[in-house]
Formats: C-alpha cells, structure tokens, sequence
C-alpha cells in the first residue's frame, strides 16, 4: 500500500494488505491502513510487481560526493567579502538605491 | 530549470483561454472554483480540455528548457578551468537532464508520450525557453547562466511549488531543492570572477551585458494578472512581472556588490513605490528568437542533436522498452 | 614533497619518480575517459543514459583528481588550496606528451556502441587494476584503490548489463557491439603497455605485478563473461594497432594532441595562476 499525507506529499510506502484482488485490497486499505487520516489518497502495487535491487549496498559512497551536495559549497560570507574588497579596488564603490536587506528571497543567504 | 509564462503566444486567442462564467458548463466552473479556492488537480481527475492544453504546453516546453539548457552548459564541462570546476559543473548540467526526466514524466501525465515529445523536440518542433538559444563564449557565460539565470529559474520554479496541477507541484518541490544547490555553484563560481584579474571581471562584465536582455525576456511580457490564461487556469500563481521584481531584487544588489554594473541606465529601485524601474526590452526580440527561425547557437545544437539521434537511436528501443502506458505521475 | 618551479612561478610537483608515474597512468585513465564520456551529456540518445554516462564523467575526474592528490599529499579530499593548485597543474597544466594514460581513453565518443563497448573493456581492466593495488606496498595507494574499487561496482554493473543487453539483442545491436568491441579491445592492449618506472614501482611493490599479469587476469576476469556470450574470440586479441600504442610513453594521436587536451586545457592554460 501506498499513501500519500498530504496532496503535496509524493507516494510513499504504508505497509502491506491481504487481499483476494485489486478491488477487495482497495476496499479493506481504508480502515487498515488509514483510519487516523493518515492520507489523502492511496495506491496499491502487487507485491510480485514490486522489485528490490539485488545488492543494495551499490548505494554506499566510499568517496566524497560533496560536489553534488549543498555541503560542497562553503564559506560565501568570506568569499563575499573577498569580492567586494575586490570591487572597492577597482573603485566600483557606488552604493546605489537597492531595496532594504531582508527582502532576499534566495534560498542562500549564508 | 525554468518556467515563465505562456504570455504572448495565446494573446490572439486569449479569449477563448479566458471564459466568462456564463460561458462555462456547470463541471468547468466547479473545476473552476476549486482551482481558484486552493484546491489542487491530480492526473487521473477530470479536467477540462483547455486546462489539459495549456498545461501540457506549459510542462512540455518546461522539460524541453530542462534538455536545451543542458546543451549551453555542456559545451564548458570539458572547458572548465580546474578539475573541482569540472565536475561540479559537469554534477549540475546532469541535474538539469535529471530535472527533464521528472518534467516529461509530468507532461506524459497528461497525455503525450515522452517519445513524442522527444521527436518534436529534435526535429525542431519543440518550445524551450528564449534563455537556451543563445551561445556561451566564455566562462563569463556559465557563470550567469548559474547564477542569474538559474536565480531566475528558482525565482519561477518555487512559485510553481504551488501550481494547481498536484504531479508538477510535488515534482518542483524536488527540483526547487536541487536548483539552490545550483544556485550556490553559480553564486561560487560568480564570486571568484569578481575576485579575480582584471581579465576575470571583464570577462564577467562582458558576459553580464550579454544577458542582461535575455534575462527581462525571459520572466515574458507584463500581463495582467486577470489577462493572463495561465493565472486564470491556476497554472502559475504569479505574473510574469512579479517575478521579474522578485528576482531584481534579489539578484541586482548582490551584482552591485561584487562590482558588477548592469547595462541599463534607467534600472533603478524606488523605494517609495518598491517597484524597480527598467528599461523595456524590445519584445519582438523575444518572440523572433522562441518563435521565428532558430537562433545560430539553437540551428547547430539541433543539428547536433539530429545527427546523434540518427546514429544512435537504435539503442533507445533496448533502453527504455516499449513506451510505458501513460498513468497518474 | 621535491618541487619544480614552473615558468607561472606556481610549485609544479616534480613528475617524474616512478610512484608519480603510476599514479599518472592510473589518473590520466580516469581523467581522459571522464571528458570523453562527458561528451554524452545532455546529447545521449536516452535521458537514463544521459545520467549514467554524466556520473561516468564525473567519477572520471574525481578518481583522477584523488590519484593527482596522492602525488602531493597523503591526506586525500584536502581542500587546501596549495593542494588544488597542485592538482589542477598536474590534470590541465602538463604539455599532450607528459600525459601517461592510453590512446583508447583519447579516442573520440564516435557512437554509443563505441563508447558503450570502451566503457565496458576499460572500466573491467581499471577493476582488476584496483584490486591489485590494494596490495601496494604503499598504504595511501592501497588505501584509494580499495575505497576505488567499491566506486567501480557501479561502473562494472552498468557495463555488465549493456553488454549482456546488446549481445543477448542478437541482430543489428549485437552486430554494432560486437563491430565497437572488436576496435576497442585491440586498442585496449595499450592500456597494458609498460610505463617508464614500471619496473621499479612493481620491484618496490608500489604495484604489485607489472602490467603484464594485470592483462592475463583480465583476461581471465573476461573469459567467463565473453564465453558465455559467445564472445570468446575477442580475448584471443593480443597485440595493440601502431596508432593505438605509446600512450604510455607520451605518445599521443591528434584524438588528443589536436582535440581533447587543447578543449580541456586552454582555459586553465590562459592563466595557470588564476582562481577561478
């Protein structure tokens, strides 16, 4: 069974139901699986559909994959300032009219 | 990556995509209310044929954006001037073809095969956003490409995390998350140029000029908010134009910071109005390049794309198999 | 760590002991195969195998950049920037004829077969390659192959599959397989050719047997996979074309000296001392 929170939420795994066929499953999921509103819609797969992958440690990283993370990118407030320093020496130095700080809706501000 | 608006396009027959109550069957104007109240549309829901159309419009020239805007980035992985460069760079473009894959997969949603969406696209039948048909001469140009049109693409994109259509909506929550990885390697990338040579910021400040323009094109025209069919249908939530404000915002201060000018001398904030002010790009500009012949940049990637697709498509059929059948996303 | 000065005045690492020649070879492989598989991006003929290929590129030059790390430091994944300097001077700032890696990894993506069959021979010769240098006599080399070699699962499952995939297809997908494997496993006999230093570092046991052995259990690696394939024949290819051979040694085809090393160089070559 497969439910999803809320109608933002993707799919995700519930548990699993006994059942005849596709219909009796849909049927009996409600109150086995979401009787406290756990959700707002639900799916289920036939369990012989579902396929693992065989070896599932072929998703550990021995090697640092920082790059292709968040992580990988540190320290903007200094290369910020560094930058700016950079600017002031080329005499780029005019502060022009700029909304007030706090209105920056990037999600990076650090 | 992107999306902006449908905006001109539909302005000769924006009547029709805008009907008036008492033009609707009493289904569309229930559909109508709950789009309009919040309430959010799933694949398998019934919909109305122009809410199907525009969306699968809108979607589909998103993910093709998604496929083109690798292609201008992709030319600088091997180019990149450090191995860390590289394969960050080389990390980010894969994203991007990544974003394609969850795109198509919401576009099929609502009815056509990613096969065919693919065949138009190389055939150069495809939409993509003005953005990705233009060239990258420099590394000047990856580094606007990642931090002011991926801002823009951020910008766009967190606004469609509220999108009426559920399959889209879930897929830009995942693709907002990994944009603002993006966003930090252009803002790296940006960041080190301007505190580079003389060769480095002018290098930047030439790339900069180059896509001032692009950049006001591509958020599309100022249409009103009750002109506009894509707000109307509650596929966007927001006018072109506010989120052109959103990202002058917050972008054009953090270039004046690092010394970079903008090469448009009536831009300026008012901070009375909040309202910045710009020079008005010439839009026939824009509906020539997205509508008109194929830009140089755009004809010789097609070419490319073409010639890689009739040597090498035969593999496809063992790849992805049989077109799986269009089901909810 | 011994130092040359270089004409940008940055602190080049001195090149030529034998143990910076085998990390060479083995960065220079994953350098050159990396750029060339990244030549697929955003342009292979399937969007999941745009992805695969994109991953392929980037381990590429990320297991290259740890092998360069291991000529100037023993503390890998350092950030330090005397380390990056050093690093991207050895991977974007040597001449085409200081590059150690085989004329197979410079050629050209051609097609997907082609590149499909040079992923599956080449990442199954770096395979047994790593296995055997978890036996260096040197502790950071065994350390990297062994956290390598777990990386290289991934590239051996994805070349396993395509390979059973196309052969198994019969037909027109087998025919351009087997055509791509034919060129590709005659090229790959330089991927064994002797390096200068080879016999120190294999006497030293920096690697454990020369490439002589490595290409035997290779092919004793493959024999089973081939056979069952019906693809024995291919391992019976024992001797390398004159334009696949000298990589080793510097020699290199206009694949690379005209196309790859000037493409991947010449931004970092405009100004070596520049932080980009």
């Amino acid at each position: 069974m497969f439910g999803r929170r809320r109608v933002n939420d993707s799919l995700a795994h519930v548990g699993r139901i006994h059942a005849a066929d596709r219909d009796t499953a849909l049927v009996l999921a409600r109150e086995t699986h979401f009787r406290h509103n756990e959700a707002v819609d639900y799916a289920v797969v036939r369990s012989d559909q579902l396929h693992h992958v065989d070896d599932k440690s072929i998703l550990e990283r021995h090697v640092d994959i920082d790059y292709r993370l968040q992580a990988g990118y540190s320290g903007f407030r200094d290369k910020r300032a560094a930058a700016r320093e950079a600017a002031e020496r080329r005499g780029m130095t005019d502060l022009q009219t700029r909304p007030a700080p706090g209105r920056d809706v990037s999600s990076e501000s650090t | 990556m992107i999306t902006a608006g449908i905006d001109k396009e539909v302005g000769a027959s924006m009547a029709n995509l805008i009907p008036a109550r008492d033009e609707m069957d009493d289904r569309t104007a229930a559909f109508i209310d709950h789009v309009h109240g919040g309430g959010k549309v799933e694949a398998r829901d019934w919909m109305p044929d122009t809410y199907r159309a525009l969306n699968l419009k809108f979607i589909e020239m998103h993910a093709n954006s998604e496929i083109m805007g690798a292609l201008p980035e992709r030319e600088w992985i091997a180019r990149a001037p450090s191995l860390k460069r590289k394969r960050s760079l080389a990390a980010k473009v894969q994203d991007e073809v990544g974003h394609g894959q969850l795109i198509y997969r919401v576009a099929e949603s609502l009815g056509k095969p990613r096969a065919e969406m693919y065949a138009d696209l190389v055939a150069g039948r495809g939409r993509f956003h003005n953005v990705f048909h233009y060239p990258t001469h420099t590394w000047g140009d990856v580094a606007c490409i990642g931090f002011l049109v991926d801002g823009a693409a951020i910008v766009t994109q967190r606004a469609l995390t509220d999108t009426s259509y559920a399959p889209y909506l879930r897929v830009m929550r995942r693709v907002v998350a990994e944009e603002s990885l993006h966003y930090r390697h252009g803002e790296d990338i940006l960041l080190a140029m301007a505190s580079g040579t003389d060769a480095q910021v002018d290098m930047l400040q030439e790339a900069v000029n180059r896509w001032w323009t692009p950049i006001l094109h591509f958020f599309g025209t100022d249409v009103a908010r009750e002109d506009d069919p894509s707000i109307f249908w509650g596929i966007k939530p927001r006018t072109n134009e506010e989120s052109r404000q959103e990202w002058m915002t917050t972008y054009i201060p953090k270039l004046w910071d690092v010394g970079i000018s903008l090469p448009d001398d009536q831009l300026a904030w008012d901070p009375e109005t909040e309202v910045w002010s710009y020079t008005e790009p010439d839009w026939q500009e824009l509906a020539d390049l997205v509508k008109g012949e194929p830009s140089e940049a755009t004809a010789t990637r097609l070419w490319w794309k073409q010639q890689l697709a009739e040597h090498n498509d035969w593999i496809r059929e063992v790849v992805l198999g049989d077109e799986p059948p269009v089901v909810a996303a | 760590m011994t130092t040359v000065r270089a004409a940008t005045g940055l602190a080049v690492p001195a090149l030529d002991s034998p143990r910076a020649q085998l990390l060479l070879v083995l960065g220079d492989d994953d350098l050159v195969n990396g750029h060339r598989a990244s030549h697929w991006t955003g342009v292979a003929p399937a969007i999941e195998l745009d992805l695969a290929f994109a991953t392929i590129a980037q381990d590429g030059v990320n297991h290259a950049d740890l092998w360069y790390q291991l000529i100037v430091t023993d503390e890998l994944s350092s950030d330090d920037d005397h380390v990056r300097v050093a690093v991207d001077a050895i991977g974007l700032g040597r001449q085409p004829d200081r590059y150690r890696h085989a004329i197979l990894c410079e050629r050209p993506p051609r097609d997907i077969a082609f590149s499909l069959a040079r992923h599956i021979v080449v990442d199954h010769v770096v395979a047994v390659r790593l296995s055997v240098l978890q036996g260096s006599s040197d502790p950071a080399i065994a350390g990297l192959a062994t956290k390598l070699a777990w990386e290289q699962r991934y590239h051996l499952q994805h070349a396993d599959h395509w390979l059973a995939r196309l052969a198994g297809a019969g037909g027109e997908h087998r025919r351009r397989l087997e055509d791509a494997l034919a060129v590709v496993v005659a090229e790959a006999q330089g991927l064994f050719e002797p390096f200068d230093g080879e016999e120190e570092v294999v006497a030293d046991g920096l690697l454990p047997v020369d490439h002589r052995e490595i290409r035997a259990r290779w092919v004793e690696a493959m024999t089973p996979v081939f056979d069952g394939l019906g693809l024995a024949d291919l391992l019976a290819i024992d001797t390398v074309p004159d334009e696949a051979s000298g990589g080793r040694c510097g020699r290199h085809s206009p694949d690379f000296t005209d196309d790859l090393w000037p493409e991947m160089t010449a931004l970092y070559r405009s100004d070596p001392g520049a932080s980009w």
